[in-house]
């Protein structure tokens, strides 16, 4: 194996040398790709604001902190971010909308990490509870709402 | 543990962590406990004995004390074996140590209540965020958002590894040689001030180096910057530049330290009572201390630079634009008009993206002269919480003699900010309003003092100056209720002032009815008598705050002839707290167009120049105010047009004023010697539990009462009330700054720097807006917002405390006895201060 193959919203790329050990996957989404939707804060998975959503071969998607993810550890993934998941363009998630409707964003740099989060989750969980959902949620940290608004909007998907 | 049905025990294993490296299984306990009847209380007595003996638990700072993991490991041997327990053996006060407090925890639920007007709408109507969408798909942008530039570098701040000393020299030879870094710079290369804030308006004094040009005086305090290809070679290499240091002291970080050393404390106002009183039943002292807070905005302090044809163009997630600017400029003598400053938003700020974001702004911009390169400089995390001030820390003492139903005869009241290196933001200013909070100040005399303590200059925090003040009001009542056994409630109504009073009972009334308090009341003191080992607290706070100051502001509002569509610039930043969306609400209320019609772009030094900080809750009234002036110029101009035409449409009105030669631009200016006086009040009722083995809390109910006034935008004031709430509830609960000794913050990350997370907050969580409010036509009638509810926060402190003192009636102490608790009710302290004693460990 002499690159390390992965998909970004359906989109194959490779790597190798030419990137450092210490690229991680949220340094590759943004500084390579300019995918900027992406955001983080501590860059040690405890935020949750760079969460984006993968998939390995026959598996159901999860979530993963991108900013401790080496970019070389991402061979055969199947990445999704949250460009994929809803735009202007294509139209709106109704996770997204959902969350906006329930001002579960204020400043909204948090917001992405929580779309992800839920994305991934509502893929891999069937019949999820409200109890199960809000217990799932320990992942994200957000400083403006009170996280009221966002459990709110997040448990209308139960 | 393998027992038989005789409750014998055949094998066991014991298992801790976090207590020491060395120390896993409990071995000699677990061979004692083979062979012997398990729930027996003789048994667990003894085996408590020889848990106590065996465990090894070392200390490991910011890790909880010793005293706590040792309590906590013998507390959680025996709830497991409460677990274990037949129900029939288990004494009925003692089951509810059983219980794993948060797995009881069920879905959380809660309401929102507020009026609407309708016929006022789009102003008071409950609307999302005008860029909701776009937050919530990851196109709104950020600073850090700008696409690559060629040639980009990055920075990272090298700091002092001493509190207090001189330096002697810097080598940075060995980062240098660190393949990727470009430059190193100091204090030296900067040509003109060396300082990221003078005395520009009456909130500062002082100046604040950018690097320190010698003298430390905190620990970690920037020295320099590294300049360098990638962001983690910058951060890498800035960890190798190496200072020595001579005149190395100890440092004092606590205001506790400080404040009786009179090189370090300075009287900074005194109030005196107009009135004592005679009926003096008792006599009560006291203090309360409370410490830092981070702010930990998601988006870190972000600045990218790059050389424009004046000079520089800045892109800063600030709240003050201008101050960039000035500062940017005066430290590199540059012309103001050569250095444009542009904000889009701000990733959260709650203060520290205020003043303190000039320091590494500046140091960009210093970068990007010298090499004439574009820079991106992030600051993580680490380098945040370590190098920049936070909250306030306060220390309060007082003595007040009361009557018999806890009503102050008189009162001295002495407080001290801890203002950290420097002082210089003045925030004993912002506290004079209110340090009386709701009470009669008749009787108070008070004095505040501005202290430092060898740590980084504090800053801005949401209610800086206020929330102390409100706190320890609040205390001061609690203490009285303490010590003369009297209901808290009580205390507070018979100190109330007179010209609050009206307000606030009418809220109080409405609490104690929505909140079905005189019952729950009864419950809680019912659990608490039933229940050993869970214990519960029901408390109120009052809230009542007067905003000072106004802003300056420069409002700017453009209609395109093409389609009327209309854009606003405000002079002011958005950062969630939503003032796009007002902004937007109100224009489009003035102007009778559609919300979608207008616009709101970025904030920049071009087109605001001079824009006062987007400080304090008042900058929400103060664009409103703007805007509001802004449109009805427009529309006094459309007039003449307007009559000329029949019923126009907004668009064959644009169109037609175009062509009459009409001046489609207008502007929009608020002073800041315009205040909009208003009173904003609250009232808050929170349920708490704790586990007593533990520390762990839950907050089981909390009723909220906001005074929000006829807000302009009833979700978005909801959510500043909610927010405002949890980031106060983590203040008082969880977020615990540790220094070491030299002075190093050793809480500088997520890993142990613990902001609430989602099923922290309020189980059961009712937030009401008072009715029929309204605070002058000017401002629609709005209040202050943002920073009010945060000072209510305390009330899970107060709630807490109740919870703990019922704990330690059960160890003997009588409730009567007030403790002194300085910083926030962690699991840790809540644990220890219940004072339970291990020989109260029983089945039955």
């Amino acid at each position: 194996m002499d690159r390390v193959t992965f998909k970004v919203n359906g989109v194959e790329y490779s790597v190798g040398c030419e990137v450092s050990s210490n690229v991680m996957l949220l340094d590759y989404i943004r500084g390579w790709l300019e995918l900027k939707g992406t955001k983080y804060m501590c860059r040690q998975a405890g935020c949750g604001a760079c969460v984006v959503s993968v998939r390995k071969q026959g598996a159901l998607p999860y979530s993963i902190n991108s900013c401790m993810t080496p970019i070389t550890a991402c061979h055969g993934l199947d990445i999704t971010t949250i460009e994929e998941v809803g735009n202007r363009r294509k139209g709106y998630h109704p996770l997204q909308t959902t969350l906006a409707k329930y001002n579960g964003s204020q400043c909204g740099y948090c917001s992405p990490g929580w779309i992800m989060a839920m994305y991934s989750l509502l893929q891999n969980q069937k019949d999820m509870t409200m109890l199960d959902l809000e217990q799932s949620l320990a992942s994200n940290i957000c400083r403006c709402t009170g996280y009221r608004s966002i459990l709110d909007a997040f448990k209308t998907f139960a | 543990m393998k027992s038989a049905t005789s409750n014998v025990v055949h094998t066991a294993r014991i298992v801790f962590g976090a207590l020491s490296p060395s120390f896993v299984r409990a071995t000699v306990t677990e061979e004692f406990l083979i062979g012997k009847k398990l729930f027996t209380n003789e048994t667990l007595k003894s085996a408590l004995q020889k848990l106590e003996k065996e465990l090894v638990v070392v200390e490991n700072p910011p890790e909880p004390s010793v005293e706590y993991r040792r309590k906590t490991a013998l507390g959680l041997f025996y709830k497991g074996l409460l677990q274990l327990a037949p129900a029939n053996v288990v004494d009925g006060r003692y089951r509810s140590g059983a219980i794993n407090l948060h797995d009881s925890r069920p879905v959380s639920r809660a309401v929102q209540t507020f009026e609407t007007n309708q016929t006022i709408w789009p102003v008071n109507q409950p609307i999302m965020q005008v860029d909701a969408l776009l937050k919530t798909s990851g196109e709104a942008f950020f600073v850090d958002d700008l696409p690559k530039y060629l040639n980009e570098v990055f920075c990272a701040l090298a700091l002092s590894t001493v509190a207090v000393g001189d330096i002697v020299s810097i080598d940075a030879s060995k980062a240098l040689e660190y393949p990727g870094v470009i430059a190193f710079y100091t204090a030296k290369d900067i040509p003109g001030i060396n300082s990221f804030i003078l005395p520009l308006n009456f909130v500062f004094i002082s100046s604040e180096e950018v690097f320190s040009s010698g003298s430390i005086q905190y620990y970690n305090q920037p020295i320099g910057v590294i300049v360098a290809e990638t962001r983690a070679i910058a951060e890498r290499a800035a960890k190798l530049v190496q200072a020595t240091y001579k005149n190395i002291k100890d440092p004092v970080v606590d205001i506790k330290e400080a404040k009786d050393n009179p090189e370090r404390t300075t009287l900074f106002a005194e109030l005196n009572a107009t009135d004592e009183g005679e009926n003096v039943e008792e006599v009560i002292k006291g203090s309360n201390t409370i410490y830092g807070q981070y702010h930990f905005s998601t988006e870190t302090l972000t600045t990218v630079i790059k050389p424009s044809e004046h000079g520089l163009d800045v892109y800063t997630s600030t709240h003050w634009t201008e101050g960039i600017q000035i500062m940017i400029a005066k430290a590199l003598k540059m012309d103001q008009n050569r250095i444009d400053v542009h904000t889009r938003r701000v990733g959260g700020s709650f203060g520290i993206k205020l003043t303190r974001i000039i320091q590494g702004s500046i140091a960009a911009a210093l970068v990007v002269t010298k090499l004439n390169r574009p820079c991106r400089f992030i600051q993580s995390l680490t380098t945040n919480m370590r190098a920049l001030g936070k909250r306030l820390p306060c220390h309060s003492e007082f003595e007040t003699g009361v009557d018999r139903s806890g009503k102050i005869q008189y009162l001295t009241l002495a407080s001290y900010e801890d203002h950290g290196s420097i002082v210089n933001e003045q925030f004993n200013l912002l506290g004079l309003g209110v340090y009386n909070n709701a009470y009669d100040k008749s009787r108070w005399n008070f004095r505040t003092f501005s202290s430092t303590t060898d740590t980084a200059s504090n800053t801005w925090a949401r209610a800086p100056g206020t929330l102390e003040n409100i706190a320890m009001a609040e205390f001061l009542m609690e203490q009285i209720s303490c010590e003369m056994e009297l209901d808290p409630l009580d205390v507070r109504l018979a100190n109330l002032d007179s010209q609050y009073a009206r307000d606030l009972k009418e809220m109080i009334d409405s609490i104690i009815i929505k909140s079905d308090y005189k019952n729950r009341r009864d419950m809680v003191t019912k659990f608490n008598i039933e229940n050993r080992w869970k214990k519960r607290g029901l408390r109120f706070s009052f809230l009542r705050w007067t905003p000072i100051g106004g802003l300056n502001l420069y409002v700017n509002l453009s209609v395109y002839r093409g389609d009327g569509s209309v854009i606003i610039t405000h002079g002011a930043a958005e950062m969630g707290q939503g003032i796009n969306t007002k902004a937007v609400q109100v224009a489009a209320y003035i102007l009778n167009i559609p919300i979608e019609k207008i616009k709101i772009k970025e904030n920049n030094t071009v087109i605001a120049p001079n824009c006062n900080l987007s400080g304090g809750s008042v900058v929400n009234q103060n664009v409103i105010v703007g805007v509001r002036r802004a449109c009805e110029q427009l529309l006094v101009r459309l007039q003449p047009v307007r009559d000329q035409m029949e019923n126009p449409t907004w668009e064959e009105l644009i169109i037609e004023a175009y062509n009459n030669n009409v001046d489609l631009k207008t502007h929009g200016f608020t002073k800041m010697t315009e205040e909009y006086t208003h009173t904003a009040y609250g009232v808050t009722l929170a349920e708490v539990e704790i586990d007593v083995l533990t520390g762990e809390l839950e907050i089981l109910r909390v009723d909220l009462c906001e005074d929000a006034g006829l807000s302009v935008s009833p979700e978005i004031d909801v959510g500043q009330v909610e927010g405002a709430f949890i980031m106060g509830m983590g203040y008082w609960t969880c977020e615990n700054l540790v220094y070491s000794k030299t002075g190093e913050l050793l809480t500088d990350r997520t890993w142990n720097y613990n902001v609430p997370l989602a099923r922290d907050i309020p189980q059961d969580w009712r937030v009401y807006f008072r009715k029929n409010s309204f605070s002058e036509e000017l401002i629609f009638g709005s209040k202050c917002i943002g920073e009010p509810p945060i000072c209510m926060a305390v009330v899970i402190a107060l709630a807490i405390r109740e919870a703990i003192v019922s704990a330690r009636l059960e160890s003997g102490i009588p409730t009567k006895q007030w403790f002194r608790e300085d910083g926030p009710y962690t699991v840790e302290r809540s644990c220890l201060l219940t004072s339970t004693k291990t020989a109260d460990f029983k089945f039955n």
